[in-house]
């Protein structure tokens, strides 16, 4: 009865963390505007070759367009959606080190593609970039 | 020295390695990270944080063998990168803690103790993130990543309470079949 007790209570203090949790990344979460948005996509190649996409949209994240858009590929990841491929290229990180770095004006994002919110008017990068 | 030893400070000649139990550390390394690869398309659902536990109830210091053994072949299979660091201690972490409370037997307890593991994974690797890009990236990056730990925590809270206790018992039985434990 007393260890079914203390289990109770640890039950309790689990589920009162996750719920703080929960509330610190509801309440720190950036708000994505509603309504058209125009955004742009830069993508820097392998070659170097810079390409950039305009998109208008009413998605609230940028990883609903870019998939819908045919111009990412990628896997599910621990923490979102790993980009496998970019308009058409492919970049291994088991191969040669290589992989697509996501910018957000201009700065390294810390979060995937699927976890960012769209604001109208940003500019995101996607850099094939190796080691 | 008298009293209980911690398996963690065992003898030099006890830490050998017989051939039998390096063939089955080598094994479940294999199995721990196949089971993974096999779970990969859930999301965040995983069976390593169950495999680290068993390891550390059933082989205590020993179980640094299959973990590590788990830990290289994603090494091997997936580079070295940032996360490689957080691979090599994390583990420890939730090894130490299961084999702390290896006396308990209720499956609820550790499915908890999975379950928040889960919940704290994304905390535990902040600090990495932190010596690369300074405590308000790695506090950022971890927030950005709660709604992946809470499904961590789920997933780990399930897998554990249906399967940590059986797969215990079979572990036990393993080890003692082998000459062990």
């Amino acid at each position: 009865m007393k260890k079914n007790g203390k289990l109770i209570i640890a039950a309790v203090a689990v589920l009162v963390l996750a719920a703080v949790f929960a509330g610190v990344w509801a309440a720190t979460r950036p708000a994505a505007s509603q309504g058209a948005k125009t955004i742009t996509v830069e993508v820097v190649h392998k070659d170097e070759s810079s390409k950039t996409f305009t998109y208008h949209t009413d998605a609230e994240y940028l990883g609903e367009v870019l998939q819908a858009e045919g111009l990412v590929k990628g896997d599910p990841g621990d923490y979102g959606l790993y980009i496998t491929e970019v308009d058409g290229e492919a970049a291994v990180y088991e191969t040669d080190g290589a992989y697509w770095a996501f910018y957000q004006g201009g700065e390294y994002a810390n979060q995937s593609v699927d976890q960012t919110p769209i604001n109208d008017g940003d500019a995101f990068s996607l850099v094939y970039t190796v080691g | 020295m008298t009293g209980t030893r911690s398996p963690w400070c065992i003898r030099l000649a006890e830490r050998r390695l017989t051939l039998r139990e390096t063939a089955l550390f080598g094994i479940l390394g294999g199995m721990t990270f196949l089971a993974k690869m096999v779970m990969a398309g859930l999301p965040n659902i995983e069976p390593v944080s169950l495999m680290v536990m068993l390891f550390a109830v059933t082989f205590g210091r020993k179980a640094l063998y299959p973990i590590y053994a788990y830990v290289l072949l994603e090494f091997v299979l997936y580079g070295l990168n940032l996360w490689s660091v957080n691979y090599l201690y994390i583990w420890l972490i939730l090894a130490a803690a299961a084999w702390l409370l290896r006396g308990m037997t209720h499956p609820l307890g550790w499915a908890l103790l999975s379950g928040v593991f889960g919940l704290l994974f994304g905390m535990l690797c902040a600090p990495v993130y932190a010596v690369t890009g300074g405590w308000a990236f790695a506090v950022s990056w971890w927030i950005s990543g709660i709604p992946y730990d809470l499904a961590h925590c789920a997933g780990n809270f399930v897998l554990t309470l249906v399967l940590f206790v059986p797969l215990r018992g079979l572990a036990d039985r393993l080890y003692r079949g082998i000459g062990q434990g």
